[in-house]
């Protein structure tokens, strides 16, 4: 780490206007895209790979890299506003944030995003700047084994995002893991459940399945409910959290920022999981577990926090090894390749001018984020304020667009249709959403880690507790899953009491 | 819910039932056995007895408390304006996608009866030009084509 | 009132006639090429897609703009450049899984339901092992592992890619027994070879460019009947002691849709040559270490049949081959 070099590079991108406006332009478009469901930040740097070709390659990444940390931010305002999270990285955000838009207070939920983003995005692109030859050295003991067991704690967050009933959410969990081996097997080379359709061969896609699972069955569900729900008012004053309030959750914010760096920095792991992972985290420590869900700013700071922070881990295993940390930073490399700049453990050394803006680049989208955010913020919630008879087929149609966009395809409208139907009625009967995304997400991370493990150590199971870091999470797993699973039930039991108690009082 | 859960357990129990066998198939003679039926059966075998679990529950009587039930004349609206989105979804070939979306819009929002003919007519053309040139010069995604745009 | 729907009939009828691009006169392209890729976006084939149609308004007179449809071993996106409309303003990459989807019973789907534009890239197979690995040469590990039948873990990019072909059929004649671990692409599998996770990997050479440059991997040998330009001191496969007479390559082309007009197949033909001819790609596939290798519609038709009976046995040899007769 060559500190003067980080600091020219500060110097130049920083009070070179040009510069200056490409993060600009690269941060608002990347909250457009990130907050239209089903346009991801994946897709918005693909685009816009192109545009960067005739620029300055240092200009050109400056753009991409602020579209990538807008686009994660930017999931957030659709999550809060709507319920559907503009990425996937913004499904946990959905769990505490649209509770509280429905109470009025969009404004402020939108504020605690912007600014629990702005600090995990920060701490991630510093530790990038700072540590990511360590970390990248840790990224290498990463083998089957150990991604195994990381999923296999990933899944454990099940619980904590389980809603009233744990089994339910181990239901959904499990017939989430279930829509994931539909498809091409790529370990054995055969297709399973796909009935002879070359469109089932890829698989349910994960952007139809999400906008199925949140969007399209918010939309019936507002169709169906359309004149009964009362309109919702939003707060339009008090946008910015009160320091006290920023004060209250600080302490998760920077657990949910480290935590978040750590897994985007891990090979196949990306903002999405890391966002699930802050928010069971948060909740399994709190002292009031019975109250994330029903609107509070914690449960927005923890994954918003967490999924910022992995963007800056996510870039470190791409530049330093060569190996993408996520979706997004799969396609920033193509982006680095195509001007040449191959990214792999030689990039520091023969490409200083190119890594350095990088680093200075990506801090500064976090402050250009901050301020478009905070500015943006009170516009945002005041779309709230359309009536739903007109808002509630924009958000229809935004479904449709969305799943199509993709892939471009009608069977991706028509599996999204579907999998929204029975989203519909899982919500009726109690069965949460969460668990499904989750394991979707971990589905196929799981299954072929697990076999791939197995066939190297010959079919013995031994490995996954042998090897120091892939027992460690194995064992932390089954502690987190135990002692999340008691204090959750224990503060359902406690609110029912409660609500008990509330009911008798009214009744006398 | 007693009944419902019991019957979604009975439901569960017949799905993992069925992908059990199913995936029978797919065994391959893979070093070690775990050939692409693994996966699968393991899912099976826990997804069986979550559902049993669900049926024992509920008949010990721990099933939660109904919450909102499915309002009967807006569950019809629902299944209409599904209807609406397959109708879009042809026309989009047809007419393509502009016009489609436009005709979309304005019908939704008039089956949904929001009042006044100009909010209508202006909120939806203003989307359907919107997302359009957002889609055709922004991303440069194709979009369905047809008779008009 | 019939009066009426033949006035509206006459109406729609006109507007077809005057929108429809054959009532107007012929100008290709008049808009806008959409070139389908079946691999997700930042992989090496898009990347290789996003090159080469960089400077394509210069040839084209319009963009051809990339799009990723990805899924199901790249059938999905495949398929739907093979049934898109044969207008000429879709087309396709369309890559090596192309030749394997029917003999592994996946899709039916394979280059006769292509009208061919140009085959771009043939690159080699690569076996590589970490640095500190104990075999210094492919012969060292040969005969490792055919001592210790199944004990080598060989790490290749899915089942059934060209890699996975290419060691496997080498193993099959060697009499050589590797215990394969399938990943998913070339990124995680040359990870875990220098993670020391699995013993051998095979990839593309030019996917280890910056490992091998950083010394990070010993590559053992290519498979190729030449060096190649980057890993001068890399041996081929028969320097390396196993000669191999039927080699398979990793390839890469441009299709279109069956059906094109004639005068409009022969423009895209023609452009996409030139886009290929550009400098700017030349010199990008140069340095990345991507073989080039153009062939025109007929050479591609006739590399592809070959390709299909190279791979047949070595399906067979791994267990794959599950066509329909």
């Amino acid at each position: 780490m060559q500190l003067e070099l980080l600091f020219e590079a500060f110097g130049k991108v920083m009070f070179d206007p040009i510069n200056f406006l490409f993060v600009f332009i690269g941060v608002t478009s990347g909250i457009i895209v990130g907050a239209l469901p089903g346009l991801t930040a994946t897709m918005g740097v693909a685009l816009l790979i192109p545009f960067t070709f005739g620029l300055d390659p240092v200009k050109g990444l400056l753009m991409l890299l602020g579209l990538f940390s807008g686009g994660i931010y930017g999931g957030s305002i659709s999550a809060i506003l709507i319920g559907i999270p503009g990425t996937p990285s913004a499904a946990a955000t959905v769990l505490d944030g649209h509770p509280l838009c429905k109470k009025g207070l969009a404004g402020k939920a939108i504020g605690m995003a912007t600014i629990a983003s702005f600090f995990g995005g920060t701490v991630g692109a510093l530790i990038m700047s700072f540590l990511s030859p360590q970390i990248a050295k840790i990224a290498l003991k990463f083998g089957p084994p150990e991604f195994f067991a990381l999923a296999f704690f990933g899944l454990g967050i099940i619980i904590t995002v389980s809603g009233k009933s744990i089994l339910k959410g181990l239901i959904s969990g499990v017939f989430g893991l279930m829509i994931t081996t539909i498809g091409f097997d790529p370990l054995s080379g055969c297709p399973r459940l796909t009935f002879n359709s070359t469109e089932l061969l890829g698989g349910v896609t994960f952007i139809p399945a999400l906008i199925g699972l949140f969007g399209y069955s918010q939309v019936f569900q507002g169709i169906e409910k359309i004149l009964i729900l009362p309109p919702v008012k939003s707060e339009l004053k008090n946008i910015i959290p009160k320091f006290k309030e920023i004060g209250s959750v600080f302490k998760t914010m920077v657990k949910s920022a480290l935590m978040g760096t750590f897994i985007g920095a891990v090979p196949g792991t990306g903002c999405d999981i890391a966002a699930f992972v802050s928010y069971g985290e948060a909740r399994r420590s709190s002292k009031n577990p019975e109250k994330f869900g029903t609107g509070i700013l914690e449960g927005v700071a923890a994954p918003e926090s967490g999924n910022n922070g992995a963007t800056g881990g996510a870039m470190i295993p791409m530049l330093t090894l060569g190996v993408p940390g996520d979706a997004v930073t799969a396609v920033l490399m193509g982006a680095l390749t195509i001007h040449n700049f191959q990214p792999g453990p030689l990039l520091f050394r023969d490409h200083p001018e190119v890594v350095y803006p990088i680093f200075a680049g990506m801090i500064l989208a976090q402050f250009v984020m901050l301020g478009v955010g905070l500015g943006g913020a009170r516009f945002f919630a005041s779309l709230i304020n359309i009536d739903r008879r007109v808002m509630t087929p924009i958000i229809f149609l935004l479904c449709v667009v969305g799943s199509y966009a993709m892939r471009f395809s009608f069977f991706d409208v028509g599996v999204s249709l579907i999998i929204g139907i029975i989203a519909y009625f899982m919500n009726y009967y109690g069965f949460p959403g969460s668990p499904i995304l989750l394991a979707l997400i971990l589905g196929p991370m799981v299954e072929q880690n697990l076999r791939r493990s197995l066939i190297i150590s010959h079919g013995d199971p031994l490995i996954f507790i042998t090897r120091p870091i892939s027992a460690a999470f194995i064992f932390i797993g089954i502690f987190i899953i135990i002692t999340s699973y008691y204090r959750i039930k224990r503060a359902m039991e406690k609110e029912e009491k409660m609500a008990s108690v509330a009911e008798k009082e009214r009744i006398d | 819910m007693k009944r419902e859960d019991i019957g979604i357990g009975v439901g569960l129990l017949i799905l993992s039932t069925w992908l059990f066998w199913y995936v029978g198939r797919y065994r391959v003679k893979e070093i070690y056995g775990y050939g692409p039926d693994f996966f699968p059966r393991v899912l099976a075998v826990m997804m069986a007895i979550l559902g049993l679990s669900l049926i024992v529950n509920a008949l010990l009587g721990n099933s939660l408390k109904m919450g909102d039930r499915i309002d009967p004349k807006g569950f019809v609206r629902m299944l209409i304006s599904i209807a609406i989105c397959i109708g879009y979804l042809i026309l989009t070939n047809i007419l393509g996608f502009a016009t489609a979306t436009f005709l979309f819009l304005f019908g939704l929002m008039t089956f949904l009866r929001q009042k006044g003919i100009l909010v209508r007519l202006f909120s939806s053309v203003a989307t359907a030009i919107l997302v359009w040139s957002i889609f055709r010069y922004f991303l440069v995604i194709p979009l369905p084509e047809g008779l008009l745009f | 009132m019939l009066k009426r729907m033949g006035l509206i009939f006459v109406i729609v009828a006109g507007l077809i006639t005057f929108t429809s691009p054959d009532g107007m006169a012929q100008k290709f392209p008049a808009k806008d090429i959409t070139l389908i890729v079946p691999w997700a976006a930042g992989g090496g084939t898009d990347t290789i897609a996003r090159a080469l149609v960089k400077n394509a308004k210069n040839y084209f007179g319009v963009n051809v703009n990339v799009v990723n449809k990805t899924g199901g071993m790249g059938a999905v996106g495949m398929g739907a450049v093979a049934t898109a409309v044969p207008d000429g303003y879709t087309v396709g990459l369309i890559t090596f899984q192309l030749s394997t989807y029917r003999m592994m019973g996946l899709a039916d789907l394979s280059y006769r339901d292509f009208g061919l534009i140009q085959l771009l890239n043939q690159s080699p197979a690569s076996i590589s092992v970490a640095a500190d690995s104990k075999f210094k040469t492919l012969k060292d590990l040969m005969e490792y592992a055919k001592k210790n039948p199944g004990v080598v873990t060989a790490g290749h990019s899915g089942a059934g890619g060209g890699w996975h072909l290419a060691l496997a059929s080498i193993a099959v004649r060697e009499g050589v027994k590797f215990n394969f671990v399938p990943f998913d692409g070339a990124a995680p599998t040359r990870t875990a070879v220098v993670g020391g996770h699995i013993a051998v990997a095979t990839t593309g050479i030019d996917e280890l460019l910056q490992l091998y440059r950083a010394g990070q991997v010993r590559i053992l040998a290519v498979n190729d009947t030449k060096r190649h330009w980057l890993f001068p001191d890399v041996p081929t496969i028969a320097e390396a002691g196993y000669p191999n007479p039927k080699i398979i390559y990793d390839w890469r082309g441009l299709g279109a849709p069956k059906g094109v007009p004639a005068d409009r197949m022969q423009i895209l033909i023609n452009g996409f040559k030139k886009c290929f001819d550009d400098p700017e790609f030349k010199k990008l596939a140069h340095d990345l270490g991507l073989p080039l290798a153009y062939r025109d519609p007929k050479g591609f038709e006739e590399f592809l049949k070959e390709m299909e009976e190279t791979l047949r046995p070595a399906l067979e040899s791994v267990g794959l081959l599950k066509e329909k007769k």
